[in-house]
């Protein structure tokens, strides 16, 4: 149950900006939709809304098509945000809450409890152009949870927010998935990622590259990053030459690396002894999904596609 | 739909909480084929929110401001003009002619006779100081004063009178008037040949009383035989086609000036990114629906006063000029009155349906476009059909019978301008009228369904310049 999506494939004109992809996103779970700029999360997103329809596969919530689900039980907050400018704080949630069906006094009762929540009530009479970003972007969440959708289907939701105001929202994320809600998002911040999803998928030029639980994804890759210090060679340039050792990064203070799974670690501790290097240092950790996604991104990255704006 | 194998995924995280959501989420489902109960409820939450977006905008309370301010001085217009020209005219300046005579007698009247007759020729039965001419007679030796008095401006008018050798008359008619402009010169060629005539046959020998029987009108009865046309007043034929004229032309400036709304209000909502939400929210003809009911109902609010205001002022005319000019000078209320409220009525569907015509149309055209500045391009098709129909309503005026006319009372771009023609002026059957309105709505019908698919197709191309081609394939697929 939950949503699934089954070889989807999408194209606009000439540019396949959908390939074949199928994902499945499991019922009151928070899902991470990462992928670099033009990977096709904004088009699957509006897929899932039924705004724009695959040319071939389907998608379907808990066996029914997208397109016959309510639409209320959707909850959208599009990349791009997008409110009446000129529009009181108040009106304008008012109105898009009734609009997806919540009954005047039920959509004032929730508008209260949210404001208070997320500390914007004195700005409640306010007109949105007179709101400062951070604000502008509360509101705009506010717009897409009030009428209680099951499913949030939300682009970018922490870009340009402070941490501050990043907190709240995430606050507000964990909240919603308390109440059951299913939650997919799409980010670059993958520390976010890792920290508030169960699942995720990583696509790339609309391919799904890595999908599963957070916890599976690192697993399956491993320890595979290391770290070195050594007091007398800082730099240890015949890393190098050591094969199974990619993507070296000398950093401030020490260098990292990742080792290929096959690899014994303990290579780089002889190797490293043999050069009569001082290790101060030497630990092996999970990758982080950063890395993750740059080793999969990178790996399979082709010379940029003509990209268009509807991919994005 | 796919039938689909139930995947059953360990759930680490919320067993509990899965179980009473998957119970909700069906439950919310099966309310799905209520959703056309939903279609009016969502169509009155648009419809108010534009409505209360519009009138409480302050470029809209500006505008409908200055038209007021425009319709409540225009209708003083007509009394300001008639006192102006009171003011000016009854001490108006007398136009001097003097009146200088060699030929001897003419006509076998003496010169006070003479002077009657020139009176009589150029005054007609004005008198005293509202008569435009006051005529003297002065003796030839004092010929080239009166001449540079002409010449300089102190004398209007000098006509002198001779005689050829063969003895006919001849004048010269000496006058410092705008030779481009003369306003005199056709009442001194009437008057001229009316002076020679009678001299001429006073010297054919005819006499005074045998020329006046000459010159004597004779009865005329006039008897129109055609049906219809001496029932009416002319109050009414005025009126009809003052009606004409004005409905067409309220017609062509209201949507000319609220197909600008309300393409920039679309606009407006895409380049706010807006609509993505909202299309979540409603259907495309829910939006577009709401959209042109609100706006039109802002713009009749707006029309309504403008209209009260304007025959309150009009109603104000009589008394007002009872009191400047001393007498009602007729004034525009019998104009009103002395047509029927049927056409009215017409005028009123017609108006309103016209606007949903072309409203519809820009707003599915202003959808396609990508920023607010490119209004003006997504407008110019129903502007130049509006101006197109304007046109035709000014050539069918003088022949609003022709079989063109009657043609494209039929079309629906046209026919809500050309049927109050038809109707005003023209003659028209009860079942015209009704089919010309049928296909109308028809037409209203088709142009919503095409644009709502306009509207859902314009707000996904956000960042692409659709060409025409790629819009009606968007648009008529699917």
């Amino acid at each position: 149950m939950g949503l699934q999506v089954e070889h989807i494939n999408k194209w606009f004109g000439s540019f396949q900006a959908i390939k074949d992809l199928s994902m499945e996103v499991r019922a009151g779970v928070i899902f991470g939709f990462l992928g670099a700029n033009g990977a096709g999360k904004t088009t699957t997103m509006r897929m899932i809304l039924d705004i724009l329809r695959p040319d071939s596969g389907s998608i379907t919530w808990n066996d029914t098509p997208v397109g016959e689900v309510p639409r209320r039980s959707f909850g959208y907050l599009p990349e791009e945000r997008g409110l009446y400018p000129k529009m009181q704080v108040d009106e304008q949630l008012l109105f898009l809450a009734r609009l997806n069906g919540l009954s005047k006094q039920d959509a004032e009762k929730e508008l209260t409890e949210w404001l208070e929540r997320f500390q914007i009530n004195v700005n409640r009479k306010k007109k949105i152009e007179e709101l400062s970003k951070g604000n502008q972007q509360k509101i705009q969440f506010l717009a897409t949870i009030l009428h209680d959708p099951t499913i949030l289907v939300m682009d970018e939701p922490f870009s340009g927010l402070d941490p501050v105001n990043a907190n709240v929202l995430k606050e507000a994320f964990l909240e919603m998935h308390r109440r059951g809600k299913t939650i997919i998002f799409s980010t670059h911040q993958l520390e976010q990622a890792e920290e508030l999803c169960q699942d995720i998928v990583i696509i790339n030029k609309g391919q799904s590259i890595v999908q599963g639980s957070v916890r599976e994804v690192k697993r399956q890759h491993g320890r595979n990053v290391a770290r070195l210090k050594l007091d007398n060679d800082p730099e240890a340039n015949w890393l190098e030459q050591l094969s199974g050792v990619q993507f070296i990064k000398r950093r401030e203070d020490y260098i990292e690396m990742h080792i290929q799974s096959d690899l014994n670690p303990n290579v780089i501790v002889e190797a490293a002894l043999e050069h009569g290097g001082i290790i101060s240092r030497f630990e092996l950790a999970e990758s982080s999904l950063t890395d993750i996604f740059i080793e999969k991104v990178g790996a399979v990255s082709l010379p940029d596609a003509p990209s268009s704006a509807l991919s994005a | 739909m796919m039938p689909k194998k139930a995947v059953v995924t360990p759930d680490r995280e919320m067993p509990s909480q899965n179980s009473p959501e998957q119970g909700r989420t069906s439950v919310v489902v099966s309310t799905s084929g209520a959703a056309s109960l939903h279609n009016w409820r969502n169509i009155r939450l648009i419809t108010g929110r534009e409505y209360k977006n519009r009138i409480t905008q302050r470029s809209f309370i500006i505008m409908s401001i200055l038209l007021l301010i425009i319709v409540f001085v225009a209708a003083f217009v007509p009394t300001i003009m008639q006192l102006v020209q009171r003011l000016t005219a009854s001490p108006g300046p007398q136009t001097q002619v003097v009146v200088v005579n060699e030929a001897g007698m003419i006509a076998g009247m003496n010169e006070t006779m003479l002077i009657s007759d020139i009176n009589s020729e150029l005054n007609g039965t004005n008198t005293g100081s509202n008569a435009p001419y006051t005529i003297s007679v002065q003796s030839p030796t004092s010929l080239d004063n009166l001449q540079s008095q002409v010449k300089h401006g102190k004398l209007d008018i000098l006509l002198v009178l001779t005689r050829s050798t063969q003895g006919n008359l001849q004048f010269i008619y000496d006058t410092d008037t705008d030779p481009n402009n003369d306003p005199n010169l056709s009442n001194i060629q009437t008057l001229t040949q009316q002076l020679n005539f009678l001299d001429v046959a006073y010297r054919q020998g005819l006499t005074p009383a045998q020329i006046h029987d000459l010159v004597a009108s004779p009865s005329l009865t006039t008897v129109y035989s055609q049906q219809g046309q001496n029932t009416r007043s002319t109050n009414q034929i005025v009126a009809e086609y003052i009606l004409a004229f004005a409905g067409p032309l309220l017609i062509y400036t209201c949507i000319s000036l609220y197909i600008n709304i309300v393409a920039s209000g679309v606009a407006e909502e895409k380049s706010n990114r807006i609509m993505e939400i909202l299309v979540n929210a409603a259907t495309p003809f829910q939006l577009l629906a709401g959209k042109i009911i609100g706006i039109g109902a802002a713009c009749l609010t707006q029309m309504a006063c403008l209209v009260v205001v304007g025959i309150g002022a009009l109603l104000l005319q009589a008394p007002l000029q009872d009191a400047l000019l001393g007498a009602n000078a007729g004034g525009f209320g019998q104009y009103l009155t002395s047509i029927s409220i049927p056409y009215y009525l017409l005028f009123l569907i017609c108006i309103l349906l016209a606007f949903f015509l072309y409203a519809t149309l820009a707003a599915g055209l202003s959808a396609t476009i990508r920023r607010q500045d490119e209004v003006q391009n997504a407008i110019m098709l129903p502007m130049i059909l509006i101006i197109t129909g304007w046109i035709l309503v000014v050539f069918s005026l003088s022949s609003p019978n022709a079989t063109w006319v009657k043609a494209l009372s039929y079309v629906p771009l046209w026919s809500p301008m050309l049927i109050l023609v038809r109707v005003a002026v023209g003659t028209v059957a009860w079942w015209e009228v009704v089919v010309s309105i049928t296909l109308l709505l028809v037409a209203i019908l088709a142009c919503a369904w095409f644009a709502a698919r306009l509207y859902r197709v314009g707000v996904l191309m956000y960042g692409q310049r659709p060409g025409l081609g790629q819009v009606m394939k968007l648009a008529f697929g699917r």
